[in-house]
């Protein structure tokens, strides 16, 4: 009787503590939604100061843009809300986190214009650009869409492309998508839960 | 007299299209001033029995002003149900300016003039907000 009271003593500590850790290992790393396992990727953009990597960013989590400053709508209000997000970060947090904005419309935006355009957002925000080549292979691996259409320079036009604002964790995964709906609260705390915290 | 009653009844028919058509709301998002573009947003509403076509906009605040889907795509003719509003809002339709001539500031004023069917226009003030 006395082993059996113990037996289910040890059993109910383990399940606590097994309990207790699992929640914890998921405090500290959520998981990957099966559908964004091989979307982005490394690449070595153009910015205002020099080239850019993803693994430059190893150890700090992320939020990355694709589209144009050009755009009126959607992009302003997408790093609006990255801005936003990273603005909400505790202090202790806050060198912990970047955001990036990539223009795919590199005829017209060089990489110090992006830069300032991105830093009425967030003086935190890099802009980097690439070669239309560079573009067309980073948006098969990041499963983005979009069309530049052939016109000069200097010509009023418009690029559609998809709309998806990347969260990407320390190891620079992609590991959640949101748009420019999502609430800045929601996407700061999806950024601490990434950062362990 | 007489010439004066008949003015009146000139007049009456517009004062009355020009109350049916109301704009409310009109707001541009203050661009990075590098930015070459804006968005302008509001609500029309059409409070008359029939329907309404907007179709078009002129602005002295940039090179180019028109209507664009959230598509980005550019829509030529807005079909106004008669006692409803059409909105331009962020993330759907808006009133695209490109081209713009000053860097636009919260709180800065710009004026737009909307272009209905049966040739008639509406002036409209949009104030630029800061909506970072």
């Amino acid at each position: 009787m006395q082993a059996w009271k113990t037996g289910l003593a040890a059993l109910l500590m383990l399940g606590c503590i097994v309990g207790a850790a699992g929640l914890y290992a998921q405090r500290l790393q959520p998981s990957i939604p099966a559908y964004l396992a091989r979307m982005g990727g490394d690449f070595a953009l153009q910015s205002a100061t020099g080239t850019v990597h993803l693994h430059d960013f190893r150890g700090k989590v992320g939020l990355l843009y694709f589209g144009y400053s050009h755009c009126p709508d959607v992009c302003p209000a997408a790093l609006g809300v990255m801005a936003r997000a990273m603005r909400q970060m505790p202090q202790a947090l806050a060198d912990r986190v970047y955001a990036l904005f990539v223009s795919i419309d590199p005829r017209r935006d060089t990489p110090a214009h992006l830069q300032r355009y991105v830093s009425f957002f967030d003086p935190r925000m890099t802009g980097v650009t690439g070669t239309p080549q560079q573009l067309a292979a980073l948006a098969a691996d990041w499963r983005l869409e979009y069309v530049v259409p052939k016109a000069a320079a200097d010509s009023q036009y418009t690029v559609s492309h998809s709309n998806f604002i990347y969260l990407i964790n320390a190891q620079g995964q992609v590991v959640a998508l949101f748009d420019e709906k999502t609430s800045p609260d929601a996407m700061a705390s999806l950024m601490r839960r990434w950062l362990g915290r | 007299m007489k010439r004066m009653l008949w003015g009146c009844l000139l007049l009456m028919p517009w004062l009355a299209e020009a109350a049916d058509l109301e704009v409310a709301n009109a707001r541009v998002r203050m661009p990075p001033p590098v930015s070459e573009t804006a968005a302008v947003y509001m609500d029309i509403r059409n409070a008359d029995v029939q329907a309404h076509r907007l179709t078009g906009v002129t602005t002295d605040a940039a090179a180019m002003a028109m209507f664009h889907g959230r598509d980005m795509q550019a829509l030529h003719d807005i079909r106004l149900v008669p006692g409803e509003h059409y909105a331009f809002a962020p993330g759907g339709a808006h009133i695209m300016l490109m081209g713009l001539k000053r860097v636009l500031h919260a709180g800065d004023r710009i004026r737009l003039s909307l272009q209905f069917d049966g040739d008639r226009q509406l002036q409209v003030q949009a104030i630029v907000r800061d909506m970072r």
